[in-house]
């Protein structure tokens, strides 16, 4: 704590000197109402379906104010859309109908108050499948799978107790805690998913990485939790590498603050942790993919600054790991936040965002950021000359797949809300393309992708039939506590009629 | 943070919450006054904070979160109440504050009026709580890099701030 933020805190203090709380304290005692009663869940149930049929009611005579949430019934056609435009394949989407329970609600599917977050999808022979974690309105999570055959009706798999805490015995600090997938892989016939679990409310002191195995995408089991291999860490991306399996993620130094790990694993249900080295200090790894005979993994490390910088690794077998020192392409002013990663003709495209400053220092800002790499050994960040990734104040790229000849990037466009109040943002999902990773193009506005005040579009994935398959977030106010979660939002592209082209 | 007591309390013990509310109470009120900026408008939403708290306790599963929670309250009432006021704020900055006398400068509640209320609610939980950024992370809701990035931004504004301010 320098000077500065001894001044602050100390007129801070005096700012906020609590004098008067005596009174307070005593009115806040006498205004304490009778505690009610729980509600009987029947009644419960009872009062959301009286609430859903008013509410459909309600739309039925005013079809205006239902705009914001697609019909349900919209899903056949979006099935059998055809391109109306010369535009290529790519540049035409829709919003999928949000289903409610699939991808709102709580993990119980009744609730209104939860948020949920798609994490990675795979391709598999039977469909596409979507990781990632649910919470409920007392922003507890879980671990949540969703599947789908065409990458249009979406179904999330039932919850028997793999998800959440419930396959934590006998009980423990987990008992009651958080889970989320961070990261699934296809294993032979069976999935792997990786991700963590944490007793909240601190993530750093209770903390375990955590694996679930599907031998279909509707039956998952998870590895047993007390594997000492887990304890005290973290599992953010997971990818099959020759005959093994390697994860990466987080672990603990041993004083307070956190290294890079990884794990192997020869048959997706026993993994063995590799031995610290230093390449892993103080260091996150949250992405990892493979080029020809290499790993490669992106993350991020903390700077003199106090910042975060990106941060690379390459691997030839997954246990010696050569950490890449590259200011030039990791650093810059603010911070560097890499979200995803991966390969096209040959060379690693990373994608992520730089949070900045304006000249004046007045408002933060954010623009997008592409790496690129031929070897995972030496990087450059692209230049964005043309501020294609830097069109709204608050500009971000979160995923990014291989389509095609090409790259796909998708994140978020945002203005602020006007100050002082800056609760009302406006943000928007937004795409771009690449045909080499070094040079972009950003696709114009789409009534789809603005629909709602507030979307952002932060996965992105390939069908079987060359469809883009998006998934993001609506954010909503909502709850008893005022808190800002999200939904889901799903877009989907046409069907490639041929190469891609730059519109 | 008296997990028994949050227990008794979230059981219907009328007389452990009022323990909590002692304990709470100041450093509440503080925070929503960094927030809001109002003192009687924080000791109204200290004041709601706590009534909501006491309502809804049964719903929260695990006392060891209470801490988090209740300020998660305090915080999501504090924006309600600056929603409130919005109309009003707008008039905020029309006076510029180079008209205002040196020796009436105002210090840290300038500064803080120049931040953006997210910004306020990062600054009064790092500076007042003393929370680490995972900690402010798992009270907001938010990733770590954004209450990073938001730290970042508002340490910037207040250096600019207090420095112009003389203070």
């Amino acid at each position: 704590m320098d000077e500065l933020d001894r001044r602050i805190r100390s007129e801070l203090l005096a700012y906020t000197d609590p004098s008067g709380v005596d009174g307070l304290v005593r009115t806040t005692g006498d205004r304490l109402p009778s505690r009610r009663s729980r509600t009987p869940l029947f009644v419960r149930l009872a009062a959301a379906v009286s609430l859903l049929a008013l509410v459909g009611a309600g739309l039925a005579l005013f079809p205006g104010l239902g705009g914001t949430r697609p019909d349900p019934r919209a899903s056949a056609s979006a099935q059998t859309a055809s391109p109306t435009t010369a535009s290529p394949w790519w540049t035409r989407w829709q919003r999928l109908p949000t289903t409610e329970g699939v991808f709102t609600g709580g993990p119980d599917a009744s609730g209104t108050d939860g948020g949920q977050f798609i994490a990675e999808i795979v391709s598999t022979p039977t469909g596409l499948v979507a990781v990632g974690s649910t919470s409920d309105a007392d922003h507890r999570k879980d671990a949540a799978v969703w599947t789908s055959s065409d990458g249009i009706r979406w179904s999330r798999v039932a919850n028997d107790g793999s998800f959440g805490a419930d396959a934590v015995t006998p009980r423990n600090d987990f008992s009651d805690g958080n889970q989320g997938m961070g990261g699934v892989a296809r294993w032979g016939e069976q999935l792997i998913a990786v991700g963590g679990e944490y007793s909240a409310p601190d993530l750093s002191t209770t903390l375990r990485a955590a694996v679930w195995v599907a031998t279909d995408p509707m039956t998952w089991e998870r590895l047993t939790p007390e594997a000492p291999a887990f304890a005290g860490a973290t599992m953010g991306d997971v990818v099959v590498f020759g005959d093994r399996l390697i994860a990466v993620g987080v672990q603990p130094d041993g004083t307070g603050g956190l290294d890079a790990a990884v794990w192997t694993s020869l048959d997706g249900r026993r993994w063995a942790r590799v031995d610290y080295q230093p390449a892993f200090d103080g260091a996150d790894m949250s992405q990892v993919v493979v080029l020809g005979d290499r790993l490669i993994v992106l993350g991020r490390t903390g700077n003199e600054a106090g910042q975060d910088d990106g941060a690379a690794w390459t691997s030839d077998d997954g246990e010696a790991w050569l950490r890449i020192e590259d200011d030039d392409a990791f650093g810059g002013p603010g911070w560097q936040q890499i979200n995803g990663v991966t390969v096209v003709s040959g060379s690693v495209v990373a994608v992520g965002t730089s949070y900045v400053l304006h000249d004046d220092h007045r408002e933060a800002r954010s623009v997008g950021v592409v790496w690129l790499s031929r070897d995972g050994e030496n990087w450059r960040r692209v230049d964005d000359a043309r501020g294609v990734f830097a069109t709204d104040p608050l500009t971000s790229i979160q995923g990014v797949t291989a389509a095609g000849p090409g790259a796909i990037a998708v994140g978020s466009r945002a203005i602020p809300g006007e100050a002082p109040n800056a609760f009302d943002d406006r943000s928007r999902a937004a795409v771009w393309f690449s045909a080499d990773g070094a040079v972009w193009e950003p696709l114009s506005d789409r009534p789809e992708f603005s629909s709602e005040p507030r979307l952002t579009m932060a996965r992105i994935s390939v069908a079987d039939d060359g469809r883009l398959i998006a998934f993001g977030t609506s954010y909503r106010e909502l709850g008893s506590t005022g808190t800002s979660e999200g939904d889901i939002a799903v877009w989907i592209s046409d069907a490639p009629e041929g190469a891609l082209e730059v519109p | 943070m008296d997990e028994v007591l949050v227990a008794r309390a979230r059981a219907g013990d009328r007389e452990a919450f009022e323990v909590l509310i002692r304990t709470e109470a100041p450093s509440l009120l503080r925070l929503a006054m960094a927030i809001v900026l109002d003192r009687e408008r924080a000791a109204d939403v200290a004041q709601d904070a706590l009534i909501a708290a006491w309502q809804q306790l049964h719903q929260l599963r695990d006392p060891a979160r209470f801490d988090a929670w209740l300020r998660r309250i305090v915080i999501n009432r504090s924006r309600n109440a600056l929603r409130e006021r919005r109309p009003y704020r707008l008039t905020e900055g029309i006076v510029p504050a180079v008209s205002m006398p040196l020796d009436e400068r105002p210090g840290i509640e300038a500064a803080l009026r120049k931040l953006d209320p997210r910004h306020r609610e990062v600054v009064a939980l790092f500076y007042l709580e003393e929370r680490t950024i995972e900690e402010i992370a798992t009270v907001l809701g938010l990733p770590t890099g954004t209450v990073k990035s938001r730290l970042h931004t508002a340490r910037a504004r207040l250096r600019e701030s207090l420095a112009v301010t003389g203070g």
